[in-house]
Protein backbone atom coordinates (compact mmCIF):
# COMPACT_ATOMS: atom_id res chain seq x y z
CA UNK A 1 0.00 0.00 0.00
CA UNK A 2 1.33 3.38 -0.98
CA UNK A 3 1.22 6.30 1.44
CA UNK A 4 1.15 9.82 0.05
CA UNK A 5 2.11 13.05 1.76
CA UNK A 6 -0.83 14.98 0.33
CA UNK A 7 -3.25 12.34 1.59
CA UNK A 8 -1.74 10.98 4.80
CA UNK A 9 -0.11 13.95 6.52
CA UNK A 10 -1.76 16.21 9.12
CA UNK A 11 -1.83 19.97 8.61
CA UNK A 12 -0.87 21.50 11.98
CA UNK A 13 -3.33 24.13 13.19
CA UNK A 14 -1.54 25.49 16.27
CA UNK A 15 2.05 26.20 17.14
CA UNK A 16 4.18 23.46 18.68
CA UNK A 17 7.21 24.12 20.87
CA UNK A 18 9.77 21.56 19.77
CA UNK A 19 12.30 22.82 22.33
CA UNK A 20 10.24 21.63 25.29
CA UNK A 21 11.98 18.80 27.07
CA UNK A 22 10.68 15.96 29.16
CA UNK A 23 12.90 14.31 31.75
CA UNK A 24 13.75 10.70 31.00
CA UNK A 25 12.51 9.43 34.40
CA UNK A 26 9.11 11.07 33.76
CA UNK A 27 8.82 9.33 30.40
CA UNK A 28 9.99 6.04 31.91
CA UNK A 29 7.31 6.33 34.57
CA UNK A 30 4.60 6.92 31.97
CA UNK A 31 5.85 4.02 29.85
CA UNK A 32 5.89 1.68 32.82
CA UNK A 33 2.35 2.64 33.81
CA UNK A 34 1.03 2.07 30.27
CA UNK A 35 2.71 -1.32 29.97
CA UNK A 36 1.61 -2.45 33.42
CA UNK A 37 -1.98 -1.31 32.81
CA UNK A 38 -2.11 -3.05 29.42
CA UNK A 39 -0.66 -6.25 30.86
CA UNK A 40 -3.17 -6.20 33.70
CA UNK A 41 -6.03 -5.53 31.29
CA UNK A 42 -5.27 -8.76 29.43
CA UNK A 43 -5.82 -10.71 32.65
CA UNK A 44 -9.52 -10.04 32.09
CA UNK A 45 -11.18 -12.26 29.55
CA UNK A 46 -12.62 -11.00 26.31
CA UNK A 47 -14.98 -12.80 23.99
CA UNK A 48 -12.54 -12.31 21.11
CA UNK A 49 -9.39 -14.07 22.29
CA UNK A 50 -8.59 -17.36 23.97
CA UNK A 51 -6.74 -17.40 27.30
CA UNK A 52 -3.48 -18.35 25.57
CA UNK A 53 -3.90 -15.53 23.07
CA UNK A 54 -4.58 -13.03 25.86
CA UNK A 55 -1.42 -14.15 27.63
CA UNK A 56 0.54 -13.72 24.41
CA UNK A 57 -0.86 -10.24 23.96
CA UNK A 58 0.05 -9.32 27.53
CA UNK A 59 3.59 -10.53 26.95
CA UNK A 60 3.87 -8.53 23.73
CA UNK A 61 3.39 -5.46 25.93
CA UNK A 62 5.84 -6.70 28.54
CA UNK A 63 8.46 -7.27 25.85
CA UNK A 64 8.27 -3.59 24.88
CA UNK A 65 9.75 -2.60 28.23
CA UNK A 66 13.24 -4.17 27.84
CA UNK A 67 13.45 -2.74 24.32
CA UNK A 68 12.56 0.68 25.75
CA UNK A 69 15.26 0.26 28.40
CA UNK A 70 17.84 -0.77 25.78
CA UNK A 71 17.05 2.33 23.72
CA UNK A 72 17.47 4.44 26.86
CA UNK A 73 20.78 2.78 27.64
CA UNK A 74 22.14 3.32 24.13
CA UNK A 75 21.20 6.99 24.23
CA UNK A 76 22.56 7.88 27.68
CA UNK A 77 24.70 10.97 27.43
CA UNK A 78 27.80 9.18 28.68
CA UNK A 79 27.26 6.37 26.15
CA UNK A 80 27.03 8.67 23.13
CA UNK A 81 29.06 6.94 20.46
CA UNK A 82 28.52 5.02 17.20
CA UNK A 83 26.67 2.44 19.32
CA UNK A 84 23.90 4.97 19.95
CA UNK A 85 22.89 4.79 16.27
CA UNK A 86 21.57 1.27 16.88
CA UNK A 87 18.82 2.73 19.08
CA UNK A 88 16.97 3.70 15.88
CA UNK A 89 16.34 0.14 14.58
CA UNK A 90 15.08 -0.77 18.05
CA UNK A 91 12.56 2.07 17.84
CA UNK A 92 11.40 0.54 14.56
CA UNK A 93 10.76 -2.71 16.42
CA UNK A 94 8.52 -0.82 18.87
CA UNK A 95 6.63 0.79 15.99
CA UNK A 96 6.13 -2.61 14.35
CA UNK A 97 4.54 -3.74 17.60
CA UNK A 98 2.00 -0.93 17.33
CA UNK A 99 1.13 -2.07 13.78
CA UNK A 100 0.80 -5.65 15.04
CA UNK A 101 -1.46 -4.66 17.94
CA UNK A 102 -3.67 -2.62 15.59
CA UNK A 103 -3.88 -5.52 13.15
CA UNK A 104 -4.75 -8.01 15.87
CA UNK A 105 -7.50 -5.73 17.20
CA UNK A 106 -8.85 -4.96 13.74
CA UNK A 107 -9.15 -8.49 12.56
CA UNK A 108 -10.58 -10.47 15.48
CA UNK A 109 -8.52 -13.44 16.63
CA UNK A 110 -7.17 -14.51 13.24
CA UNK A 111 -3.96 -12.45 13.15
CA UNK A 112 -2.95 -13.38 16.69
CA UNK A 113 -3.37 -17.05 15.85
CA UNK A 114 -1.27 -16.48 12.70
CA UNK A 115 1.28 -14.64 14.83
CA UNK A 116 1.53 -17.45 17.35
CA UNK A 117 1.52 -20.26 14.81
CA UNK A 118 4.01 -18.53 12.49
CA UNK A 119 6.47 -18.24 15.39
CA UNK A 120 6.10 -21.93 15.96
CA UNK A 121 6.25 -22.69 12.24
CA UNK A 122 9.61 -20.92 12.05
CA UNK A 123 10.78 -22.91 15.05
CA UNK A 124 9.71 -26.16 13.37
CA UNK A 125 11.55 -25.18 10.21
CA UNK A 126 14.76 -24.41 12.07
CA UNK A 127 14.43 -27.68 13.93
CA UNK A 128 14.11 -29.64 10.68
CA UNK A 129 16.95 -27.70 9.08
CA UNK B 1 19.35 -28.52 12.67
CA UNK B 2 18.50 -32.19 12.41
CA UNK B 3 19.24 -32.36 8.66
CA UNK B 4 22.67 -30.78 8.97
CA UNK B 5 23.53 -32.77 12.07
CA UNK B 6 22.06 -36.19 11.22
CA UNK B 7 25.54 -37.79 11.23
CA UNK B 8 26.41 -36.32 14.63
CA UNK B 9 24.98 -38.67 17.31
CA UNK B 10 25.67 -36.41 20.30
CA UNK B 11 23.93 -33.41 18.72
CA UNK B 12 21.04 -35.60 17.54
CA UNK B 13 20.60 -36.97 21.06
CA UNK B 14 20.28 -33.39 22.36
CA UNK B 15 17.78 -32.53 19.62
CA UNK B 16 15.72 -35.63 20.41
CA UNK B 17 15.35 -34.40 23.99
CA UNK B 18 13.64 -31.27 22.66
CA UNK B 19 11.00 -33.16 20.66
CA UNK B 20 8.52 -33.61 23.51
CA UNK B 21 8.51 -29.95 24.71
CA UNK B 22 8.46 -28.79 21.09
CA UNK B 23 5.41 -30.93 20.41
CA UNK B 24 3.69 -29.48 23.49
CA UNK B 25 4.49 -25.98 22.29
CA UNK B 26 3.12 -26.79 18.83
CA UNK B 27 -0.22 -27.85 20.28
CA UNK B 28 -0.33 -24.81 22.55
CA UNK B 29 0.37 -22.55 19.57
CA UNK B 30 -2.48 -24.16 17.64
CA UNK B 31 -0.31 -25.49 14.81
CA UNK B 32 -2.30 -28.34 13.28
CA UNK B 33 -0.94 -31.76 12.28
CA UNK B 34 -1.51 -30.83 8.62
CA UNK B 35 0.51 -27.63 9.01
CA UNK B 36 3.32 -29.55 10.69
CA UNK B 37 3.36 -32.17 7.92
CA UNK B 38 3.31 -29.41 5.28
CA UNK B 39 6.41 -27.77 6.74
CA UNK B 40 8.21 -31.09 6.94
CA UNK B 41 7.28 -32.26 3.43
CA UNK B 42 8.13 -28.91 1.81
CA UNK B 43 11.41 -28.44 3.63
CA UNK B 44 12.61 -32.00 3.07
CA UNK B 45 11.05 -32.40 -0.38
CA UNK B 46 9.12 -35.46 0.81
CA UNK B 47 5.80 -36.58 -0.70
CA UNK B 48 2.65 -35.71 1.26
CA UNK B 49 1.09 -38.73 3.00
CA UNK B 50 -2.15 -39.92 1.34
CA UNK B 51 -5.12 -37.81 2.39
CA UNK B 52 -3.03 -34.89 3.70
CA UNK B 53 -3.61 -31.58 1.94
CA UNK B 54 -0.90 -28.90 1.75
CA UNK B 55 -1.72 -26.42 4.56
CA UNK B 56 0.89 -23.66 4.87
CA UNK B 57 1.08 -21.37 7.90
CA UNK B 58 0.57 -17.79 6.82
CA UNK B 59 3.22 -15.25 7.68
CA UNK B 60 2.19 -12.46 10.03
CA UNK B 61 1.68 -9.33 7.89
CA UNK B 62 4.36 -6.65 7.75
CA UNK B 63 3.31 -3.01 8.45
CA UNK B 64 2.92 -2.31 4.72
CA UNK B 65 0.59 -5.29 4.29
CA UNK B 66 -1.24 -4.46 7.52
CA UNK B 67 -2.14 -1.03 6.12
CA UNK B 68 -4.02 -2.68 3.29
CA UNK B 69 -5.97 -4.92 5.66
CA UNK B 70 -7.00 -2.52 8.42
CA UNK B 71 -10.46 -1.08 7.82
CA UNK B 72 -11.12 1.29 10.75
CA UNK B 73 -10.63 4.72 9.09
CA UNK B 74 -9.01 6.50 12.09
CA UNK B 75 -6.69 3.63 12.81
CA UNK B 76 -5.75 3.37 9.15
CA UNK B 77 -5.10 7.10 8.95
CA UNK B 78 -2.87 7.00 12.01
CA UNK B 79 -0.85 4.06 10.71
CA UNK B 80 -0.58 5.63 7.25
CA UNK B 81 0.85 8.78 8.85
CA UNK B 82 3.26 6.70 10.92
CA UNK B 83 4.38 4.85 7.81
CA UNK B 84 6.51 7.87 6.93
CA UNK B 85 8.38 7.39 10.23
CA UNK B 86 8.52 3.66 9.58
CA UNK B 87 10.17 4.17 6.21
CA UNK B 88 12.73 6.51 7.78
CA UNK B 89 13.50 3.93 10.48
CA UNK B 90 13.81 1.16 7.89
CA UNK B 91 16.75 3.09 6.44
CA UNK B 92 18.63 2.14 9.62
CA UNK B 93 17.82 -1.55 9.29
CA UNK B 94 18.23 -2.38 5.62
CA UNK B 95 21.49 -1.79 3.85
CA UNK B 96 21.74 1.95 3.38
CA UNK B 97 24.15 4.81 3.88
CA UNK B 98 22.36 6.34 6.91
CA UNK B 99 23.57 4.12 9.76
CA UNK B 100 27.07 3.81 8.36
CA UNK B 101 27.41 7.59 7.90
CA UNK B 102 26.17 8.38 11.41
CA UNK B 103 28.38 5.72 12.98
CA UNK B 104 31.34 7.34 11.26
CA UNK B 105 30.31 10.85 12.23
CA UNK B 106 29.85 10.00 15.92
CA UNK B 107 33.11 8.07 16.13
CA UNK B 108 35.83 10.33 17.48
CA UNK B 109 38.50 8.14 15.87
CA UNK B 110 37.08 8.73 12.37
CA UNK B 111 37.94 11.81 10.32
CA UNK B 112 34.27 12.61 9.42
CA UNK B 113 33.38 13.68 12.94
CA UNK B 114 36.12 16.28 12.92
CA UNK B 115 34.36 18.09 10.07
CA UNK B 116 31.68 19.23 12.54
CA UNK B 117 31.73 21.40 15.65
CA UNK B 118 30.65 19.93 18.99
CA UNK B 119 27.41 21.91 18.74
CA UNK B 120 26.68 20.60 15.25
CA UNK B 121 27.35 17.04 16.35
CA UNK B 122 25.04 17.43 19.33
CA UNK B 123 22.33 18.94 17.15
CA UNK B 124 22.68 16.15 14.58
CA UNK B 125 22.61 13.52 17.29
CA UNK B 126 19.42 14.92 18.82
CA UNK B 127 17.67 15.44 15.48
CA UNK B 128 18.65 12.29 13.61
CA UNK B 129 19.20 9.68 16.31
CA UNK B 130 17.99 10.44 19.83
CA UNK B 131 14.84 12.34 18.89
CA UNK B 132 13.37 9.77 16.49
CA UNK B 133 14.38 6.82 18.68
CA UNK B 134 12.98 8.28 21.92
CA UNK B 135 9.72 9.60 20.52
CA UNK B 136 8.89 6.66 18.24
CA UNK B 137 9.56 4.28 21.12
CA UNK B 138 7.41 6.35 23.50
CA UNK B 139 4.57 6.84 21.02
CA UNK B 140 4.53 3.15 20.04
CA UNK B 141 4.17 2.00 23.64
CA UNK B 142 1.58 4.59 24.63
CA UNK B 143 -0.56 4.18 21.52
CA UNK B 144 -0.38 0.36 21.68
CA UNK B 145 -1.81 0.62 25.19
CA UNK B 146 -4.39 3.16 23.99
CA UNK B 147 -5.53 0.81 21.23
CA UNK B 148 -6.56 -1.88 23.70
CA UNK B 149 -9.03 0.55 25.24
CA UNK B 150 -11.22 -0.61 22.37
CA UNK B 151 -11.28 -4.01 24.10
CA UNK B 152 -11.47 -2.73 27.68
CA UNK B 153 -13.26 0.65 27.49
CA UNK B 154 -14.12 0.67 31.19
CA UNK B 155 -10.60 -0.04 32.43
CA UNK B 156 -10.01 3.09 34.52
CA UNK B 157 -6.31 2.54 35.25
CA UNK B 158 -5.48 1.87 31.60
CA UNK B 159 -7.38 4.97 30.47
CA UNK B 160 -5.68 7.14 33.11
CA UNK B 161 -2.17 5.86 32.27
CA UNK B 162 -2.68 6.46 28.55
CA UNK B 163 -4.28 9.88 29.06
CA UNK B 164 -1.37 11.06 31.26
CA UNK B 165 1.16 9.85 28.70
CA UNK B 166 -0.68 11.48 25.81
CA UNK B 167 -0.68 14.82 27.70
CA UNK B 168 3.11 14.82 27.17
CA UNK B 169 3.18 13.21 23.75
CA UNK B 170 0.65 15.38 21.95
CA UNK B 171 2.48 18.62 22.78
CA UNK B 172 6.11 17.66 22.16
CA UNK B 173 6.38 16.31 18.63
CA UNK B 174 4.84 16.84 15.22
CA UNK B 175 4.37 13.09 14.83
CA UNK B 176 2.66 12.92 18.23
CA UNK B 177 0.34 15.81 17.38
CA UNK B 178 -0.67 14.14 14.10
CA UNK B 179 -1.44 10.80 15.77
CA UNK B 180 -3.33 12.61 18.53
CA UNK B 181 -5.51 14.41 16.00
CA UNK B 182 -6.02 11.42 13.69
CA UNK B 183 -6.75 8.82 16.34
CA UNK B 184 -5.80 9.13 19.99
CA UNK B 185 -8.08 11.95 21.12
CA UNK B 186 -11.21 10.19 19.85
CA UNK B 187 -10.05 6.91 21.34
CA UNK B 188 -9.74 8.59 24.73
CA UNK B 189 -13.06 10.37 24.33
CA UNK B 190 -11.50 13.84 24.19
CA UNK B 191 -13.00 15.67 21.23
Amino acid sequence: MKVLVHKDSYLMKKEIDLDQTTDAPVMDGLVNRCIAAAFEAFRNSTSIFTKVQEEHLGHIFKSMRPTHETIRELLRRENKSPHSVDAVPLARLQLETLYAICLVLSWSSLPISIYISSIHGNRLMSDIF
Amino acid sequence: MSVECKNLPTVMAELDKQLVPLEGLRQLAGVTDQEKITIRCEQLDEPFPPGVRRTPIHQFPTPGVALGVIRDPDRKRMLSRLYFEYQFLCGFVHFSTQPRSFKGIFDQREPFGQLFTAGQLENMFQKEIAGPAIWVDFLSIVQSAAEILTLYPSDVELRRAVTDAWAVLSERTIMGRAVWEFRAKRLLGII
